[in-house]
């Protein structure tokens, strides 16, 4: 019986000890609310007049942020990279602006490409060089953010190293077309077997003969979407023509055609006129000029390329 | 009574538990204290008047000393001594102000960064265009770094790169510097270290422990070469910085090391100039001369399938280092005595150490190049046999022409130069095709001496020359007395 009531005793002991704790804790709380936080709205970093002129021609307008300051956490800290220099920014950017965001605007009109085109873009002065051995030029996170490599290197006369910078940025713009509105499934029947996760030991030659615009279309078929989009747009109808005409050379010359099932310029015609079809009646785009003196996406992108080239 | 005790602790926790008073350690909130740090640290890099010297480790090439004046606005004006290392994009480096933006930021920790290009990026780049390190790496620095302690003694900021974690330093820089770096002094430094270096040393060595050993030195590394315990060549390098006392124009600046160069227990932290003269600082602040020696002070690895197998002596080449004996009673006698068949002259004469494919014996080729009056060259060759002695040294014990036409017609002309090595007396010689072949000449061979030579480093006197000198040591004094020292240049 003792012990019973000493049991008892600590039970009762505990449970007040509990029933005080819980309740002695209430305490006011001094809520200043009206504090200034701390750092809400991002650095106080002094605006110069690179930032003034990507607020007026970006941000302002399209809603678009670029960074060319060195962030760490924008940057893929697993590489060697550097920031870009302040003297390219605004010739790489007033580039991608003419070679991208006017051809579009033109003729899908200023809502489009305000609500479509990616957030952000990231400059970086170097390329970043891969353990393989080969440089990557570009690259996109999810159709947000785009980061263009090596702007140091930026020459106003140098049309291939801008030709890749603009393809980039209209294969990214490719992809959120295609992932807002698919296209036809009949494209990813033109050419299905050479598709391959193994594209990067795909030859040049080889995704040719398949009927493939470039090693990087095998990936996958928005990729081969992608590609040609950015492919006929950044080197031009003729170029693409060529590649095509070139394509069926091979499968023609029996020296060089064995092993080849279909006719590859046959496939890469039928994927430009899905493309054709899909710009038009999903976005009302024209690729090429649809009339004598209209121009179309082509047209106005490669005049730009040329401009922008052609400055001293 | 277990649960009763727990029950009881309970309790106790319970009751403690609770303070009630809201208790903070700090005064302000953690924002609040970093963007007072932050600020701290502004107004220290902004108060340095004439800017700061940013002295910045790289992986692979030493440490870089840069100007960096920070202005409001978050902008900085920076110059580099990068430009006085023979790098063709930082030309201008050390004169162009180069003016990009730095920012301070709370990353865990408050870092600096130069957030966009300058000359400080130039070292990091990971193109090989831009300064020669290796594609993708860059020479392995930063630009990007967690801020340390400031002291006001030294004024100097302690910095630690963020990617490479190279260490960095910023002092303040006073108004004498300033003045020295808007002059130039960055490049010059560094040249006036390298042609120091070059017009007074050949083989720089240092007697560390009673022993000599080879010092190389550059403006921004410098490397110990010894034979160690194992006998084998063991390299010890640092890399450094210079400071800036060689912008006076009588000075040379000094080699301040990162890490200490070694030699066994010995630790160097700097090369030091003084009055004309270069010291290694060591650890304890006492310092040792630099001296040229002539030669290396490794020994010389001269052989068959060794560091260096043969020696070419052209004495217009090394003017000055062949001993007046050899040139006059061996080179100029056969010379002149070969002038005296038809106008030939001597071209060069080459000794090499090699392998005789048939017996597998180590052998010396000797080879005397000569020209006719028309200029077309031919060479005159002999194969010597040789053996190895227990001090080192070396006998040719016996010698042979090769069976061709120039040596069997041209040795009683330049017979003072196989001799030098192995002397043979004839009863008789004969220079025909038929009467004169090499058997039929040997078999006439009454006498022979054989020459025993050491073999080691020989003085490098001629002006210009930098390559390096090998010689044969007579090591019977008639022989050295009379026909001297042969030496050549090392290949």
């Amino acid at each position: 019986m003792k012990n019973l009531r000493i049991d008892k005793l600590f039970l009762i002991l505990f449970a007040l000890s509990v029933a005080v704790a819980t309740t002695s804790c209430y305490q006011e709380e001094d809520l200043n609310m009206n504090k200034e936080i701390i750092g809400l709205g991002g650095e106080d970093i002094a605006q110069n007049e690179i930032d003034q002129w990507l607020y007026t021609n970006f941000v302002q307008p399209y809603n678009i942020e670029v960074k060319y300051k060195w962030d760490q956490f924008d940057a893929d800290l697993t590489y060697t990279l550097v920031p870009p220099r302040e003297d390219v920014v605004i010739p790489i950017m007033s580039c991608i602006k003419q070679a991208w965001i006017d051809p579009y605007e033109a003729i899908a009109g200023s809502t489009f490409v305000k609500k479509y085109c990616p957030k952000k873009y990231v400059l970086v002065g170097s390329p970043r060089y891969n353990s393989s051995g080969t440089i990557t030029t570009g690259e996109a996170e999810g159709g947000r953010k785009i980061t263009i490599y090596r702007v140091n290197w930026y020459e106003s006369n140098d049309k291939e190293l801008i030709q890749t910078m603009m393809k980039t940025v209209h294969h990214e713009f490719a992809h959120t077309l295609h992932q807002t509105i698919r296209y036809s499934e009949e494209y990813m029947n033109i050419t299905p077997g050479g598709y391959t996760s193994s594209w990067t030991n795909v030859e040049a030659e080889e995704a040719q003969k398949l009927g493939y615009i470039s090693p990087y279309a095998c990936a996958s078929p928005d990729e081969d979407f992608v590609e040609m989009i950015a492919r006929i747009l950044v080197y031009g109808k003729e170029n693409f023509d060529n590649y095509v005409d070139e394509a069926l050379a091979i499968y023609n010359d029996p020296a060089r055609n064995s092993g080849m099932a279909y006719d590859p310029a046959d496939a890469l015609r039928q994927k430009e006129a899905i493309i054709i079809t899909y710009l038009k009646d999903v976005w009302g785009i024209d690729l090429y000029d649809p009339a004598p003196g209209v121009k179309g996406l082509e047209t106005l992108v490669q005049e730009a390329i040329n401009s922008i080239c052609s400055q001293e | 009574m277990k649960n009763k005790f727990l029950f009881a602790l309970m309790a106790v926790f319970a009751l403690v538990a609770c303070t009630p008073e809201n208790y903070s350690v700090f005064e302000e909130s953690p924002d609040e204290r970093v963007a007072k740090v932050l600020k701290e640290y502004e107004s220290i890099l902004l108060g340095s008047e004439n800017g700061w010297i940013l002295t910045l480790e790289t992986g692979t090439s030493g440490a870089y000393n840069h100007w960096v004046k920070f202005l409001p606005n978050n902008r900085i004006q920076m110059l580099s001594d990068a430009e006085g290392t023979s790098l063709s994009r930082f030309q201008g480096s050390s004169s162009v102000i180069y003016e990009s933006s730095y920012r301070l930021k709370s990353v865990t920790t408050p870092i600096l960064m130069f957030d966009t290009y300058n000359y400080i990026h130039m070292l990091a780049d990971p193109n090989p265009a831009i300064n020669g390190g290796d594609s993708g790496e860059g020479l392995v620095t930063d630009f990007e770094f967690s801020l340390g302690k400031y002291s006001k003694e030294t004024k100097t900021l302690t910095l630690k790169g963020r990617y490479n974690k190279s260490r960095a330093t910023m002092r303040e820089c006073t108004a004498e510097e300033l003045t020295a770096i808007q002059s130039g002094c960055f490049k010059t430094i560094h040249t006036n270290f390298i042609d120091y270096i070059s017009e007074n040393y050949k083989y720089p060595v240092v007697k560390l422990n009673d022993k000599k050993v080879d010092i190389e030195l550059s403006s921004r590394t410098a490397a110990l070469k010894f034979i160690n315990e194992n006998d084998e060549i063991e390299t010890s390098s640092s890399s450094g910085y210079l400071d800036l006392t060689g912008a006076k124009s009588d000075v040379i600046s000094s080699l301040f090391f990162l890490d200490p160069l070694t030699y066994y227990d010995i630790n160097i932290d700097a090369i030091r100039y003084d009055s004309g003269k270069m010291f290694v600082q060591l650890e304890d602040g006492s310092k040792v001369e630099i001296v040229e020696n002539g030669f290396p002070a490794l020994p010389l690895r001269f052989g068959y399938k060794q560091d260096y197998t043969s020696i070419r002596t052209q004495p217009d080449n090394i003017e000055g280092s062949l001993d007046e004996r050899f040139l006059t009673n061996v080179y100029n006698a056969a010379n002149k005595s070969i002038n005296g068949n038809g106008g030939r002259s001597l071209v060069y004469m080459n000794v090499a150490f090699q392998k005789n494919a048939t017996s597998g014996l180590e052998e010396m080729k000797l080879v005397v190049r000569y020209k006719n009056t028309a200029g077309s060259q031919y060479n005159a060759t002999w194969i010597f046999q040789f053996t190895k002695n227990p001090d080192g040294t070396i006998t040719f014990t016996d010698r042979d022409q090769t069976g061709s036409s120039n040596e069997r017609g041209q040795e009683p002309y330049v017979k003072l130069i196989p001799d030098y090595f192995c002397t043979f007396e004839y009863d008789g010689y004969s220079t025909s095709s038929k009467t004169g072949t090499w058997d039929q000449n040997k078999a006439r061979v009454t006498k022979v001496t054989p020459h025993t030579f050491k073999l080691d480093w020989a003085e490098n006197k001629t002006p210009g020359l930098s390559s390096s000198l090998g010689g044969f040591y007579p090591t019977e004094e008639a022989h050295l007395a009379e026909f001297g020292v042969l030496c050549g240049i090392l290949n």
